[in-house]
């Protein structure tokens, strides 16, 4: 199967500008964030999406409220298209109070119940039969909420993979499962973890409808995943997506990826996502650099006022934490 | 105003890294975004960017230094500060460090006191044995055992208490002017519980049974109350030098539980030299706010019949039948006896004003480092809770029960656990 | 009242608890139209339909969390899975899910997600069959452990599960199943925390919980026998734990035997004896006996299978043990 680009809608401006406002916010917290942590104000761990905002950018503009998500140890971007606050963000990363996990989570566990957030996950692989549960609670209640888990290439060599998604088939639950296929497992290349690298053929094996797409077009994401929105809806779910993508650095921020061979890095980086939303802006809805210029500077500052907001914020507090471990 | 550039974090445990390059110099001015140095992991390099513009003004290391992961590296003077402050000095002093680490050791190492100990501390007993004979001060050595390996058990203990004649005791307070009564023997720091304006030691008698904990007991008449004599010295300071004086001749190291007025004595005992106070539970505590119900008060103390009084008494309480008739009757009997109501009606003129209390001990509690709870009833109408919980300081465990101004006869088990989580806490 | 058996006592909960609440529904292997390998689930289907009602895969990591992550989403769920030895397949998300949500969320995320499965010795059915494992839920926080004696109790604890907001582990026990007792007419629930005191006696207490209870109750008639009263306490929910009902009965009796099937090492009553010792220690005229199984995998061979499980006879020789009786203060020595 070729790589995907239906385009079958003809984008509007504002789709364009949502998009190229989440790739480019994520883009931002993720570079700015790195300084954060070099410079200490992060402790643990940071699993940076930079190179693959145009899987989560794309997908979670496909969505409605009301429906849910699932996500990774590389979760900030996922978080970001499904609308959370860049504060709460930040100061959950910075392990304040009004963060999203009153600091108790942290950047693998950012989570958002009332929103249908279901949190990212430090369990490679996990994602997929929680998201799966969030399809059938919906379906027991007779909802049409649409549940994506966004997984991993890594993750499909895990046994809740097979197990969850053929729940997902056998029950025809509204559920979309996005493979971010970034090539690697930590460090190890995806040909020595399968012999089968086209991670969609999975889904058809099970009898899931399956497609490829390029995860570093956010809007070719978005036309395939308005479809397989659409056919959810309409009780043909579930469906498989597998967007192929690369990393722009190593697993986390500590790792230089010296690993990644650096023609493919390259190749990859010529495709940037976010130069990609941002010219698709442009050429397709017009956009003048004026505009473009205001836009950045907007998701500059809101992240400058979050960080400001993180740091001002509330400690925790540590008798809190002891009566809430009392109850636990 | 200046800004600190750390050595960045380069891995998940790495403590330190190599400077393989500085792009800045004294003097030099820096913008946003500029890298102003390289260092090194064991994995790879990182380039090290300004967070701030600013001229440099001090910097620790030099190309080749292995840097202490997350001190400063580059430190700026940002544009438009008057006067740049002095450099602290990037590295910590690491002697004057460990000298107080050591001193701080020194402080936390004392023994605890044991009183008590039997005098043979070999012999085999259950631990429920050993309890009883201590409580009855019988030498556990001259028990013959019946349990394994000649342990002594509980039925033996009960056999020689039964043959001694089943002796009781009493604490001698020796030199001391105020009552004291030891309500239950034991083993440790003892308890010393403090009742508020108008108690007596026997308000104590019901919590008392269901604290667990093996410290001995110990409760006091204020002075002016019970069969204590009236203190030396007027107004709340003279109270609480009387209760130190006597505290001081049964050597001076205690768990205070203090009610009320008597929980405002306690804290205010945990500041006096020659008194180590090693746990604070403080039941409806007067001081910290300024209000108390002054109606009370005066009801309180011009009640003539006994019905008055038991009307009165009821207001301590949400549950009016948690206020026994025999506490009234009691309290109303001692009144008959002595000139009990005048001398109260004395202390309260020199500690309350109308509705207003005349004394704080807000300070003390700040100071008070120890373990320390509080404990609210949300029904108290003889002291306003919302006020006082405002002065709780953010240190002490602050716990709200379902009670009026006395938690501890209402919720007796509940105290009695919290009372105990202090006296572990402290000792 | 009416006398009815423990299994047909948890398919009322479930029964009530669906009506009641049109969230609550129930997936395992062969739950639907066999009504389960213990006739739990039998009439569900026909009465609440297949949507409610589902038969899955052996898939017990998928089962498990996609019931989590139901729970997670506001459902409802009950994993029924068959033996708690293959509960051992979907331990991820139990414990690093399930038992973690709430944490990491802040306290926001919560999981009313309900794994219902059974354990225990019974009829040779070997090794993998027949293990009981609460000591591996109880050590993680988070989760709640419930292990019901009676048809009563097993009622009112599923009912209540399925009204609470935390994961609940609810195990059962494979010689139960066919027990009977009486259970209340109408609404019946217990709460978590509340043990319940089986026997009243005076002189030993006696801590039991499952398939021990009644075992533990046989001993006490033997001891009542010989004019010695125990005490027989099921703490019914493991965590949390009834302590204060265990400390209460310990300040009056001053001996304790805590007895449980699962093996000796890192056990529940390991856990129960240390907060004894440390909260009633000068309450105790005897150490803390514990009876339990042996440090072993259990045998196929029927002789073999008793030999590795506390039985009656057991739990009299720990309690006279407790008592210092004369042919005990011997055998010590």
């Amino acid at each position: 199967m070729a790589i995907e680009s239906p385009k079958v809608n003809v984008p509007s401006k504002e789709l364009l500008e949502k998009l190229f406002f989440t790739a480019y916010s994520i883009r931002v917290f993720e570079t700015e964030g790195i300084k954060l942590y070099r410079q200490g104000l992060i402790r643990g761990y940071f699993h940076p999406y930079l190179g693959q905002e145009g899987i989560a950018t794309g997908a979670c503009a496909a969505l409605s409220k009301g429906d849910y998500i699932a996500s990774t140890h590389r979760g900030h971007g996922h978080c970001i298209a499904f609308g959370a606050e860049i504060k709460k963000m930040v100061a959950e990363l910075l392990q304040k109070e009004t963060g999203y996990c009153r600091g108790y989570g942290g950047s693998m566990h950012i989570a958002d119940i009332s929103t249908g957030n279901l949190g990212a996950n430090g369990i490679v692989g996990a994602g997929t039969p929680l998201g799966v549960g969030a399809a059938l609670a919906a379906q027991v209640r007779g909802s049409d909420a649409v549940t994506v888990t966004f997984t991993t290439d890594g993750a499909t060599n895990n046994g809740t993979f097979l197990e969850s998604l053929n729940l997902a088939a056998i029950w025809n639950l509204n559920f979309i499962l996005v493979i971010e296929n970034n090539q690697y497992a930590v460090s190890t290349p995806i040909g020595d973890s399968t012999r089968e690298t086209d991670l969609y053929k999975r889904g058809t094996a099970i009898g899931v409808e399956s497609h490829l797409v390029d995860g570093n077009d956010p809007l070719a994401v978005y036309d395939l995943m308005v479809e397989a929105v659409k056919k959810c809806r309409a009780g043909q779910g579930p469906i498989l997506i597998e967007a192929r993508t690369y990393r722009h650095m190593g697993h986390h921020v500590n790792d230089p990826g010296k690993y990644m061979p650096e023609d493919k890095l390259k190749y990859y980086k010529d495709r940037d996502p976010v130069d990609r939303a941002r010219n698709d802006f442009i050429e397709l809805g017009g956009a003048t650099l004026a505009e473009i210029e205001v836009i950045e500077r907007k998701i500059q500052d809101e992240f400058a006022a979050a960080v400001e907001f993180a740091k001002n914020s509330a400690e925790v507090s540590i008798e809190e934490f002891r009566q809430f471990a009392e109850a636990y | 105003m200046l800004e600190t550039i750390l050595v960045p974090q380069v891995g998940q445990d790495l403590t330190e890294a190599k400077i393989v390059a500085l792009h800045v110099k004294l003097g030099d001015t820096v913008k946003r975004g500029d890298i102003v140095a390289e260092v090194e992991s064991e994995k790879a390099t990182f380039e090290v960017e300004a967070f701030a513009n600013g001229v440099v003004t001090s910097l620790p290391y030099k190309v080749g230094d292995l840097a202490t992961v997350l001190e400063p590296l580059v430190i700026l003077e940002s544009a438009g500060t008057a006067k740049p402050a002095t450099v602290a000095n990037p590295k910590p002093d690491t002697a004057s460090a460990q000298k107080q680490t050591s001193s701080n050791e020194k402080i936390s190492t004392e023994t605890p006191v044991i009183e008590n100990a039997p005098a043979n501390g070999s012999v085999r007993s259950s631990p429920l044995a050993r309890r009883i004979a201590l409580a009855n001060r019988l030498d556990i050595g001259h028990i013959a055992g019946s349990g394994p390996h000649r342990a002594v058990v509980v039925r033996d203990v009960e056999e020689a208490i039964a043959q001694s004649g089943g002796q009781a005791l009493q604490l001698s307070a020796a030199a001391s002017r105020l009552t004291l009564k030891t309500l239950k023997n034991g083993i440790g720091t003892p308890i010393l519980l403090l009742h508020g304006f108008g108690g007596e030691i026997a308000a104590w008698r019901q919590l008392v049974m269901s604290v667990t904990t093996t410290n001995p007991m110990i409760a006091v008449d204020l002075p002016g109350h019970g069969s204590s004599p009236v203190a030396a010295k007027a107004g709340f300071v003279g109270l609480v030098d009387e209760v130190a004086a006597t505290l001081r001749s049964l050597g001076g190291e205690f768990h205070l539980v203090g009610h009320s007025l008597g929980a405002a004595i306690a804290v205010a005992l945990s500041a006096h030299a020659g008194i180590v106070v090693k746990s604070l539970t403080l039941i409806a505590p007067a001081g910290l706010g300024a209000t108390i119900n002054g109606n009370f008060i005066s009801g309180f103390l011009s009640a003539r019949s006994e019905a008055a009084l038991a009307a009165q008494m009821r207001r301590l309480v949400y549950d009016s039948k948690n206020i026994p008739a025999s506490l009234v009757g009691a309290t109303f009997a001692a009144r008959q006896a002595s000139d009990i109501v005048q001398t109260q009606g004395q202390i309260a003129e020199s500690l309350f004003e109308g509705s207003t209390q005349l004394f704080s001990i807000r300070n003390e509690l700040v100071n008070f480092k120890g373990p320390c709870r509080v404990i609210l009833g949300r029904r108290d109408i003889i002291i306003p809770p919302a006020e006082t919980e405002l002065a709780v300081p953010a240190h002490a465990a602050l716990h709200r029960v379902e009670a009026g101004h006395m938690p501890f006869l209402e919720e007796a088990a509940l105290v009695s656990r919290l009372i105990v989580q202090s006296v572990r806490s402290g000792e | 009242m009416r006398e009815i058996m423990y299994r047909d006592a948890l398919r009322e909960a479930i029964d009530e608890e669906m009506a009641r609440n049109h969230e609550v529904f129930i997936i395992g292997e062969g739950i639907a139209e066999r009504g389960g390998s213990y006739k739990v689930t039998e009439g569900l289907l026909a009465k609440y339909g297949a949507k409610r009602v589902r038969d899955t895969p052996i898939a017990e990591a998928g089962m498990i969390g996609v019931g989590v992550g139901a729970a997670i989403a506001g459902g409802r769920p009950i994993v029924e899975i068959l033996y708690v030895d293959f509960a051992m397949l979907g331990m991820d998300m139990i414990v690093n899910q399930a038992a973690k949500f709430r944490l990491m969320t802040g306290g926001e995320g919560r999981v009313p997600f309900v794994m219902r499965s059974q354990g225990g010795t019974g009829g040779g059915v070997a090794a993998q069959h027949s293990q009981s494992l609460e000591a591996l839920f109880y050590a993680i926080p988070g989760l709640r452990v419930v292990m019901p004696s009676t048809p009563a109790d097993a009622k009112g604890l599923l009912k209540y599960s399925l009204r609470q907001q935390d994961p609940v582990i609810f195990l059962e026990h494979k010689h139960l199943y066919m027990t009977k007792g009486m259970v209340p007419d109408g609404e019946h629930i217990v709460e978590f925390g509340i043990g319940d005191i089986k026997r009243e006696g005076k002189d030993v207490t006696m801590i039991a919980w499952s398939n021990m209870v009644p075992r533990t109750l046989e001993a006490a008639e033997a001891l009542s026998k010989q004019g010695i009263e125990a005490e027989v306490i099921d703490p019914r929910t493991l965590v949390p734990l009834d302590k204060a009902m265990i400390l209460e009965s310990v300040a009056k009796t001053k001996r304790v035997v805590i007895v449980q099937e699962a093996v000796r090492r890192g056990g529940v009553a390991s856990d129960i004896a240390s907060i004894i010792q440390h909260e009633a220690f000068y309450d105790l005229d005897a150490p803390v006996e514990i009876v339990a199984g042996l440090d072993i995998p259990v045998p196929f061979n029927l002789a073999l299978e008793k030999a590795s499980v506390p039985q009656t006879d057991d739990i009299v020789a720990a309690a006279l043990r407790t008592l210092h009786a004369p042919a005990h203060v011997q055998a010590a020595e």
